[in-house]
């Protein structure tokens, strides 16, 4: 091991001192931080939210100090349907109904998996993983998929927001809790080989005190119900005995099995054209298994184009906290120059960012329109879900390099794939480990 | 049931839910305030009241505000209580930016020599994906810190001030995290390529004059010599020239850091009690202090601190902060929430239960300033915190005696106070320390 030294450290402070104009660079990162000292225009024309492909969209939504990002975004992709045809253009579902669901789903994927790796020991990297987020707020499309497939969807205004939907933090707190000692219950009963029967008996008496512990915080989940509005044209419509299958059959009209998630992830262990899963990600067990195309990157941008010039939003992952300003709404490749800053390249490929876990899927939003010129996408309109107090009401703007840089993955129909790309999906997927950087 | 949620179950938990007693009131509560607020309970505010038997003299809270250096606020705490009794300068601040200049800088070289070390692992491998996750942060131990003043010495707040990026650390993280993982690429290639020692050496050193300078324009210059100037309580003006950081420790805190011992209570079955401990990859200065935790029972670890506490002396603690606690009110009390009552379930884990299934690890370290004994008995805790005057009671806490059982897991207490047979244990293992795994929730203080 080699230490630092005081001859090393004196030969530093020389450097320093002849480094140009390294007092004044000091003083303004001291006085307002890296990213103020070095963020580039963000008001320029090339980040202007004019675009030749815009979609008709409506209101942006608000997911408060909650991770559902993912349900939002997938929310905000199948509700254009119900905006066009049925003339409502602000509707808004219920993101606390799929929000009960979902953490009752993931409770039961997690005791699932806590089953299943009983016999090994605590420590040991998958069962540290489950239990080191039991049930949280994030997730992906898949999930989003399976859960309105089980359980269908309703406005709002059926099932609002509570305290506990806008802020999830107490909730997950407690929810954790409770099954990190369900999983010692679990385990043990696993380990002193009691019957499946008995193990099954458990199961779904912890789980009951996990829809107890939802129903208090999120309300009851409707069953059935009536659906009053007044459309755009300020016509009233009453349609009364709906349950949240039938809702959604009658007023989303969406196959979620027409789409794909298209990745582009350039990792070494990875190959395109390849399709991956995640099993023990997949949180409605035995429904609409997490499924990932991996394509060239290149792809990523055409597919989503045709899919806005078909008249579709694209649901896309991505880390939104990368080169990201939030007030101004502005998402633009190398937006904080820290290069020309401290004068020291901080460049890293897309490759070596996912190998190095410098990477992160962060935030999942929707693609809503596209500036072409000469044919190529100069930048993208974002549909994101903080409110309309950021941004242009609520929508972003991402240039072409953030583009290539931190979108991840796209959510695309299939038919939009070739034939090759659509002989791939029907092939086996491979399973990846949980801490793979596609989860 | 079967592994898939059938209709049924959800028909079998609504009526349960309908069968709860009360169970349509808790709701409502709960989904218009929230859990905390709704589960509440004033018993405990009553019991927690601020008066405590043995209390030692101490002044004004500090702020870490936005950044993650609660270990060496708690630290410099312990360490001017001493300076604020004997030059009667009462609400005297040591540079919190100082340390953490030095850290940072320290935490980039430990992270070079893992990667180094972890070369010939693959990049998916636990340890690499581990150290990986987190290059550096601002977390650190009781060992980390006195490793760096044994190195670098320690100056007054007045000497390098707080800047923004050291109350505000998040940019400065990612920066830092962004350049050593793009070195850490450059180092496994150099190792995968067979490149020598010495290039690797040079390499290395070019990847530490640019960390210096992202550090030095983020937290400013060390100095490496100054004057110290101040007013005493009684209003006296002194002026201490030509002082260096080393001769500044030495003179105005001049303790011995060997005399002091991390002791912690982790009751879990990898970790008998009377032993010494350490955590892999846990660690900054390079050549320098490592850390060494003696684990103990919860009793005898307990009239460490009463009897520290007594002689007039604060402790330095860890703990998980989150648990049970009011950050406004400043209470840490098991009795605080009734959640138990609230969803008519039993939450009740062990301590050692909780640590196995990662529900509970160290958060948060802080210090010990008095303590309440009733019937030879300790019933609650005074807890001087880096989080401002606006929490608490002017910043300070009330912690309960059962709150500190469960969720305390480390004092450091001056090896005075410990039996000949404890500073043989310390003494003998030493050199060759049990080693915990880097993700031990005994290392979780200064790992995120």
């Amino acid at each position: 091991m080699s230490e630092i030294t005081f001859d090393q450290i004196k030969a530093f402070q020389e450097q320093l001192a002849h480094h140009p104009a390294a007092a004044a660079r000091s003083r303004a990162v001291q006085n307002v931080g890296p990213q103020a000292a070095s963020r580039e225009a963000i008001d320029g024309e090339d980040m202007k939210p004019v675009f030749s492909l815009d979609l008709d969209t409506g209101s942006v939504a608000n997911q408060k100090k909650s991770g559902r990002c993912w349900l939002f975004a997938t929310l905000n992709t199948v509700r254009h349907g119900i905006a066009d045809e049925f003339g409502l253009k602000d509707f808004e579902f219920s993101q606390n109904y799929n929000a009960f669901f979902d953490r009752l789903e993931k409770a039961n994927l997690f005791y699932e998996n806590i089953l299943a790796s009983a016999d090994k020991p605590l420590d040991d990297r998958e069962v540290a993983t489950y239990l080191s987020g039991p049930d949280q707020d994030g997730g992906h499309y898949d999930q989003a998929a399976a859960l309105i497939e089980k359980y269908g969807l309703v406005p709002k205004s059926v099932m609002p927001e509570t305290y506990n939907s806008n802020k999830t933090a107490e909730l997950n707190s407690v929810l954790n809790e409770k099954l990190r000692k369900d999983a010692k219950v679990l385990r043990t009963l696993k380990q002193q080989h009691a019957s499946d029967d008995a193990i099954a008996a458990k199961k779904r008496e912890l789980l009951s005190v996990v829809y107890r512990i939802l129903a208090y915080t999120f309300g009851n989940p409707p069953t059935t119900f009536d659906f009053e509005y007044r459309d755009d044209k300020k016509q009233y419509h009453r349609d009364t005995g709906l349950t949240p299958q039938t809702f959604f059959k009658k007023y989303v009209k969406w196959h979620f099995d027409d789409y794909i998630v298209v990745a582009s992830d350039p990792e070494p262990s990875k190959k395109y054209q390849q399709l991956y899963t995640i099993k023990a990600a997949n949180t409605v067990v035995e429904r609409h298994p997490l499924t990932i195309l991996n394509l060239p990157p290149e792809r990523l941008e055409q597919l989503a184009l045709a899919q806005l010039q078909a008249g579709e939003g694209v649901w896309f992952g991505n880390d939104v906290l990368a080169d990201m300003d939030r007030k101004s709404g502005t998402l633009k490749g190398g937006l904080f120059n820290y290069n020309d800053l401290f004068d020291v390249d901080f460049h890293v490929d897309k490759t070596d960012r996912i190998v190095t876990t410098e990477a992160e899927m962060s935030h999942a939003m929707t693609f809503t329109g596209a500036d072409v010129v000469d044919g190529k996408v100069t930048k993208w309109k974002v549909e994101n879900s903080w409110g309309k107090d950021n941004g242009h009401d609520g929508y972003f703007v991402a240039d072409a390099s953030w583009f290539d840089q931190y979108v991840y993955e796209v959510v695309v129909r299939k038919s939009l794939l070739t034939e090759a790309e659509q002989a791939a999906l029907q092939t086996t997927p491979i399973n990846l480990p949980v801490w793979d950087f596609l989860n | 049931m079967s592994a898939e949620i059938t209709s049924s179950d959800l028909d079998q938990f609504k009526q349960d839910l309908q069968a709860t007693p009360g169970a349509t009131a808790l709701q409502k509560a709960v989904m218009n305030n929230g859990i905390n607020t709704t589960a509440e309970n004033t018993d405990s505010k009553v019991a927690m009241t601020p008066t405590f038997s043995i209390e030692l003299e101490t002044g004004a809270v500090a702020n870490q505000k936005q950044s993650g250096r609660c270990w060496m606020f708690a630290a410099l705490n312990t360490m001017r209580h001493g300076i604020q009794a004997q030059f009667k300068i009462k609400d005297f601040e040591l540079s919190q930016n100082y340390t953490n200049f030095w850290d940072k800088f320290e935490k980039s070289n430990y992270f070079y020599e893992n990667v180094l070390k972890t070369a010939d692992q693959p990049l998916d491998s636990r340890k690499v994906a581990f150290l990986l996750a987190t290059p550096q942060q601002d977390g650190g131990q009781w060992d980390m810190l006195s490793a760096l003043i044994e190195k670098y010495g320690i100056v007054p707040k007045s000497v390098m001030p707080e800047t923004y990026n050291s109350n505000k650390s998040n940019e400065l993280n990612g920066l830092l995290n962004l350049k050593l993982r793009k070195d850490a690429v450059k180092l496994r290639k150099l190792v995968a390529d067979k490149a020598s020692d010495a290039d690797i050496e040079a390499a290395k050193q070019k990847m530490l004059a640019e960390d210096y300078r992202i550090l030095a324009y983020a937290l400013g210059n060390p100095p490496t010599k100054f004057d110290f100037e101040y007013r005493d309580d009684d209003k006296n003006y002194h002026i201490d020239r030509e002082l260096t950081p080393q001769t500044f420790f030495k003179k105005y805190v001049g303790w011995n850091l060997d005399d002091y011992q991390s002791i912690i209570n982790a009751p879990t079955a990898d970790k008998p009690y009377n032993h010494l401990y350490t955590v892999e990859m846990l660690g900054n200065v390079v050549g320098g202090r490592e850390v060494r935790h003696l684990n103990l029972d919860i009793d005898t670890f307990k009239a460490l601190a009463i009897k520290q506490l007594k002689a007039g002396e604060s402790v330095w603690f860890g703990s998980d902060v989150g648990q049970s606690s009011d950050r406004q009110l400043g209470i840490l009390d098991t009795n605080i929430y009734k959640k138990d009552d609230l969803f008519n379930t039993d939450f009740t884990m062990t301590k050692a239960e909780r640590l196995d299934y990662g529900e509970s690890l160290m958060t948060h370290a802080m210090v010990l300033t008095g303590v309440d004994i009733v019937d030879g008995k300790p019933t609650k805790w005074k807890v001087e915190n880096s989080w401002g005057d606006k929490v608490g009671e002017k910043g300070y806490f009330v912690a309960s005696d059962d709150w500190f059982d469960q969720f305390v897991y480390q004092v450091v207490i001056s090896k005075k106070y410990l039996p000949t047979e404890l500073q043989d244990v310390i003494k003998n293992e030493y050199a060759k320390p049990t080693v915990l795994a880097p993700w031990d929730p005994m290392g979780a203080l200064a790992s995120r």
